[in-house]
């Protein structure tokens, strides 16, 4: 350790430590006000919201809870409020903005709110970023399949005052939830969202007054310096060179279309450069990213490599430099629509990346995770009674890493996993379902010396006419791609009336009508690590007692052999297999 | 020693560190002792603090036993074998189709942005999660029926396997029990030896995987824990014990060792779930306020609150990921504590936490081998701490020690002096364990600034006066018996048995008299249990509650249901639920329907107490100081500061900081500016320099 570098913001190495505690400690604050203020199901359950500060300028110096989709692009959001507002920002001001093209959002449904903090000057700014029950547009719920413009998906709102000078501005208020299908729980929510950063400035204000010596943002700078020497430091472990990696959607939305995500990423001592040059042009369905989008996709990727402890600020990503060609997919041109993009393409953008530094840091980088392939039904139920119901337990696996397997079934990759899976007795008291099966899907995880997470068998009765959102990427192709000599996670399935003559598999995407009937889902398995080769059999053995392999796959993919009639591992027969197929 | 007649009472407390001993002997005084924890066998930690009390009372085991009238065993026996994963192999029954529930356990991870770590390994591999087929529908129908067959070779199939303990959940076995029952009757005529859980008897609420885990974890502690019970109970018994010892459970209740052979997850979290009691206890001394109640231990601190007067129950309760839904009292434990380590990171930021050294090495000062300067080090250098008092002067504690390892780890990476080190180690401690402070009132919607800061556990003292600063609290309260706060709040515990079921439907939809019939029958079940422990039948009363929601809504609130239910009584429920909905998530709706979801009944016996003493009102006189010492304080120099010994501190007493008051089992630093005042229970008082 150098003490010349950890003192070198002049403030005293208590002081930062001190002051850095309390700004994790305002964020989380924040959150809980959220979350106890919040009526959607969204928040509470899902926690699909963001708190987060940033200092004067619009550096994002705290997101200790949050999203990790949601945080990376916080800033964008604060610079395009500085952007339009210029001076014009008075204590009492409290702003709102939701626009990926001139607001620095992810995509309409997230209304950020973004509250000016001042003490004699303007010294942070304290935000919520939250996923709304209903922003208006084409189709309930904020995810409009059929959409080929912005305007299709809801409600655009640039920076606008929410608040002037101490005064709530109603209007605004009642524009934006007049606008929704849900208004009186939009406004419930973004009431919640005023209270919580309303919380986050008093504690920064409070947080001021305790800086002395040096000011608020002296130790804001402190506290960046920190996380970026931190991260520097890791990717100067990377080798320099230019990396490249490419992943696909297999679906525009409307038609089949392979459209490409690549990436090139350039690492020369602790700078890193990550150009999409050479990603598709932009499509007409709702699968574009927004620069900002694209930006948190790329932290997020990048966020894994790095150890557990790593802050998660601007300084972390200062070494970080972003470029998307202007019109493609990863960097639209309004009006282009962009609501899935959390989900697609921010897989592939993650996937994209991890490809491309598998080459430079294989140890550090996951697997493929399995990409999505429910749909989302909705129907009305024996009462007469709208319901929207998301297949929210038939997730995929999650991809292996040097030293893991990949989780069977997970959350998505744009949360790292953290949206939690419901207990399906609930949903049977919710929704005119019968579940039928929920398990571990045989032979659906990507063979490793690290084997990929296992997709699940999701099987239900629906007992009422549904219509059937189909917009799963992880159909029809083997989407967790393997690692290191690991092989790809099974492609997913989707099929109604399973093992009968009225069987037949759904398209990857579109608008079905169903009358009542069963519904299978296989999920898509995460990939694999190094080679299966090089898994020990003893626990590829496991994997075939416990019915994730079956024998045969055992032997084919992995080369393991067991003696006739048992479960016993014949290693004669199993060196003999593995030595004879590496030499193929 | 006076007279006898079976009137000594003992509460035992196996904590990471230490084993603690509370004792009200004869004369209704109070007696404490500690002695180090044995891991291994924590019995033997119990019969060594036992013997000392003994000692103390100038009596042999035997005899001490042999007037014992209440004696309550806080076990972490339970708790060991969650963190050391060696319970017994247990077999899983489920509904076919569903055998996977408990390892997709809802996909839940602690830490998002660490992707490296691994699940928690399964505590029964998949070959042993057989699925059954058999299926109860949504409204608690049979639409399969089970298939006994099946269930038959899976017994024969654990017999080969050499299960241990077999868990039995059924998708929907909480409407309706059946499938279960038989099931687990069919396997114990196969399985003689084995310990059978079923989910429906344990937790018949709605969410499969909780169920499924918690009846999971049931068998996983089961066979050892009841083995232990037993052995514990009967080797108490050949010590001379008259009465069979009550086992504190993690709902703060106490439950006999028979009683818990059923249930023995009850007791997974049983050690600090004495602290609920002694919070409410010493909440009443201080004239009713509500009360944050700090319990800082070796290796990590608890931190629970008083709500009108008691500390709540929460069904979300996770031990090394495991995830247990039984009720349990509401303390949220964070990993800061005297044994924290304090390092400069890789990016040259210090940090305390979160490592500790925990019981062994322990501290540098400890001299067992520790080499990373922790917080209890930090004190000492300061001169907080003193080498010679520590437990009684039981413990020499290495200062050279502790200097050198501040120095070379944190000292001069950041180019401090050693005691600035120690005071900046100190310092984000506190601002740390504040946070945490905070962070768990928002989210049980407490107003921190009305109540009354408690501290407990043997680390407490030395940092509860800067604690109450930071968290805008006026009053502090140190209790004599602060260093075995779990231990005596065993002594202010109840017998107790938590019965909580499903019952569905709407509140103002409900029919009273089905609502009664089924309180009456969770009651039965309740007084049947406390009667199997050796309660009086007359003796049991019962505490009634119901889980609301509003409609939709994913989470509930528990709310007092009066004995005797009447539309008004029922009304009353309602306007109680939107009261405390408003408190937890600052708003409520009265036009909003109001949903049940689960019925709660507690079974209770109450134990006699013993009363605080309560001195008359005395003068105040300044005390006197035995000694001074150098502390360092801040500033340039260390100062000189005086040094009281708690055990000449009477009430009445009064002096203000900066001071430091030692006692056997625990230090009080009182800072600067705050005037601590011993009240009438011969307690510390304190308040803060800003009140």
């Amino acid at each position: 350790m150098n003490v010349q570098e950890t003192i070198s913001s002049g403030i005293d190495p208590l002081s930062i430590a001190v002051f850095e505690s309390k700004l994790n400690h305002i964020a989380r604050e924040m959150g809980i006000a959220m979350l106890r203020a919040s009526r959607s199901p969204i928040f509470s359950q899902s926690h699909d919201f963001s708190c987060f500060i940033t200092d004067a300028s619009g550096r994002l110096i705290s997101q200790a809870d949050g999203v990790p989709i949601h945080t990376g692009a916080g800033g964008f959001a604060v610079r395009a409020v500085l952007d339009y507002w210029g001076d014009d920002i008075a204590p009492g001001d409290i702003f709102l903005s939701n626009d990926p093209y001139v607001a620095g959002g992810n995509h309409l449904p997230d209304l950020t709110v973004i509250c000016p903090v001042f003490d004699g000057e303007r010294i942070a700014f304290a935000c919520n970023r939250a996923h709304q029950i209903d922003i208006g547009g084409g189709a309930p719920g904020t995810y409009n399949p059929d959409a080929t413009e912005i305007f299709h998906e809801g409600l655009r709102v640039p920076p606008v005052k929410l608040f002037d000078k101490g005064k709530m501005r109603h209007d605004v208020l009642e524009l934006v939830a007049l606008n929704t299908r849900m208004p009186e729980t939009v406004k419930a929510d973004m009431q919640a969202m005023l209270g919580s950063v309303q919380v986050g400035a008093r504690g920064l204000t409070e947080l001021s007054a305790t800086c002395k010596e040096h000011d608020f943002t002296a130790h804001c700078g402190a506290v960046l310096d920190y996380a970026e020497r931190i991260v520097r430091r890791e990717i100067e472990e990377i080798p320099d060179g230019v990396y490249h990696g490419v992943d696909v959607l297999t679906h525009d939305g409307f038609a089949p279309n392979e459209i490409r995500i690549a990436v090139t990423i350039t690492v020369a001592g602790s700078e890193l450069l990550v150009d999409f040059e050479g990603s598709s042009p932009q499509v007409r369905s709702y699968k574009n990213s927004s620069f900002a989008n694209t930006h948190a996709a790329v932290y997020v990727a990048l966020s894994t490599l790095l150890g557990p402890d790593t802050p998660h600020n601007e300084g972390s990503y200062r070494m970080m430099r972003v470029a998307a060609p202007k019109g493609s997919v990863v960097n639209p041109e309004a009006p282009a629509p962009v609501t899935f993009s959390t989900v697609h393409p921010t897989y592939e953008i993650v996937h994209a990346v991890w490809k491309a530094l598998a080459s430079a840091v294989p140890g550090r980088v996951s697997s493929g995770w399995g990409k999505l392939c429910h749909p989302v039904t909705s129907g009305l139920d024996p009462n007469g009674k709208l319901f929207i119901m998301y297949h929210m337990a038939a997730q995929p696996g999650a991809g292996a890493m040097c030293g893991r397997d990949g989780f069977d079934q997970i959350g998505q990759l744009q949360s790292l996993g953290a949206i939690t899976i419901p207990n399906l007795e609930s949903y049977e008291q919710l929704y005119p379902i019968e579940f039928i099966k929920h398990e571990f899907r045989t032979d659906s995880a990507g063979a490793g010396q690290f084997r990929g997470g296992a997709g699940v068998e999701y099987a239900l009765r629906m007992l009422m006419p549904t219509k059937n959102n189909l917009r799963g990427e992880g159909v029809g192709a083997r989407t967790g791609f393997g690692l290191c000599g690991g092989e790809a996670g099974a492609s997913a399935e989707l099929i109604v009336e399973p093992d009968t003559d009225a069987e037949r598999a759904l398209p990857v995407s579109g608008v079905i009508d169903l009358p009542p009937c069963t519904m299978l889902v296989r999920s898509s398995g995460g990939g694999g690590w190094g080679s299966p080769f090089d898994r020990y059999p003893e626990e590829v053995r496991q994997d075939v007692l416990d019915g994730i392999l079956t024998a045969k796959t055992a032997a084919e993919q992995y080369g393991v052999v067991f003696q006739p009639g048992s479960l016993e591992v014949d290693r004669a027969a199993t060196t003999a297999l593995r030595q004879s197929r590496a030499a193929a | 020693m006076a007279a006898v007649n079976q009137s000594v009472r003992i509460g035992v407390d196996i904590g990471g560190t230490f084993t603690d001993l509370a004792l009200f002997d004869s004369d209704l005084k109070f007696r404490q002792y500690k002695s180090p924890s044995t891991p291994g066998d924590p019995s033997i930690g119990v019969f060594r603090v036992l013997e000392k009390a003994a000692q103390g009372l100038g009596v042999d085991i035997k005899s001490m036993l042999s007037q014992v009238d209440t004696l309550v065993i806080g076990t972490t026996v339970a708790t060991n074998i969650m963190v050391e994963k060696h319970g017994a192999r247990v077999g899983l029954l489920c509904t076919d189709g569903f055998r996977d529930t408990l390892a997709i356990r809802r996909g839940i991870r602690d830490n998002v942005w660490d992707l490296r770590r691994p699940h928690p390994q399964v505590i029964v591999p998949r070959h042993l999660r057989i699925g059954i087929p058999e299926r109860i529908n949504s409204k608690g129908a049979v639409t399969r029926q089970l298939d006994e067959a099946k269930v038959r070779e899976a017994a024969r199939h654990f017999l080969e396997q050499e299960v241990e303990a077999v868990a039995i959940a059924f998708f929907n076995s909480y409407l309706n029990p059946d499938h279960e029952l038989r099931a687990a009757e069919i396997i114990r005529g196969l399985m003689p030896k084995a310990f059978v859980s079923t989910s429906s008897e344990i937790l018949p609420v709605m969410g499969e995987y909780e169920r499924t885990s918690t009846a999971v974890i049931n068998a996983f502690v089961g066979p050892k824990t009841t083995r232990y019970l037993n052995q514990l109970t009967s080797s108490l018994d050949s010590s001379g014990l008259g009465k069979p010892p009550w086992i504190m459970q993690s709902n703060g209740g106490l439950a006999s060792a028979r009683t818990l052979v059923s249930q023995p997850v009850s007791v997974v979290l049983s050690g600090p779930a004495g602290g609920g009691a002694a919070a409410s206890y010493w909440g009443g001394l201080t004239q009713g306020k509500g009360v944050i109640f700090f319990d800082m231990g070796g290796t990590s601190t608890d931190i629970s609150f008083t709500v009108d007067g008691s500390v709540e129950l929460t069904d979300h309760t996770a031990i090394e990921g495991y995830h247990i839904a039984l009720p349990t009292v509401d303390i949220k434990t964070i990993g800061t504590g005297g044994g924290t380590i304090a390092q400069v990171d890789r990016g040259g930021m210090l940090r305390v936490g979160p490592r500790s050294a925990g019981a062994e090495p322990g501290p540098v000062a400890y001299g067992l081998g520790g080499t990373e300067p922790t917080v209890t080090d930090a004190n000492l250098v300061m001169g907080r701490l003193s080498p010679d008092r520590f437990l009684g002067g039981e413990m020499v504690l290495d200062k050279d020690g502790a200097h050198r390892a501040l120095r070379t780890c944190v000292a001069d990476p950041l180019g401090l002096t050693v005691n600035a080190a120690a005071l900046a180690i100190v310092t984000l401690a506190n601002q740390n364990m504040s946070n945490a402070v905070r962070e768990v009132a928002a989210e049980r919607g407490i107003d921190l600034r009305t109540l009354v800061l408690v501290a407990a556990g043997g680390g407490s003292g030395l940092h509860i006066c800067e604690i109450a600063r930071l968290l805008g609290v006026k009053f502090v309260y140190v209790p004599r018996e602060a260093s075995v706060a779990c231990a005596f709040g065993m002594l202010q515990s109840d017998v107790r048995q938590d019965i909580v079921l499903s019952c569905m439907g709407i509140l103002d939809q409900i029919d009273a008299e089905v609502l009664r019939g089924r309180m009456a029958s969770a009651a039965a079940e309740g007084r049947r249990a406390l009667v199997d422990g050796g309660v009086a039948a007359e003796a049991v009363s019962f505490k009634y509650a119901l889980d609301l929601r509003y409609r939709g809504q994913s989470w509930q609130i528990a709310v007092p249901l009066p004995d005797v239910v009447t539309p008004a009584a029922l009304k009353a429920v309602a306007e109680e639920f939107h009261r405390r909905h408003d408190r937890l998530y600052g708003y409520s709706d009265s036009s909003y329907a109001i949903e049940m979801v689960n019925l709660r009944v507690a079974a209770l016996s109450v134990l006699p107490r013993v009363d605080a003493p309560r001195a008359e009102a005395a003068e105040p006189a300044a005390a006197t100081p035995v000694t001074h010492r150098e502390v360092f304080l801040g500033g340039e120099a260390p100062e000189t500061v005086p040094i009281f010994d708690g055990a000449k501190l009477h009430p009445g007493d009064t002096l203000s900081g900066p001071a430091v008051i030692e006692e056997i089992n625990t230090t009080v630093f009182v800072g600067r500016g705050d005037v601590l005042v011993v009240d009438d229970f011969n307690n510390f008082l304190i308040r803060g320099a800003g009140a």
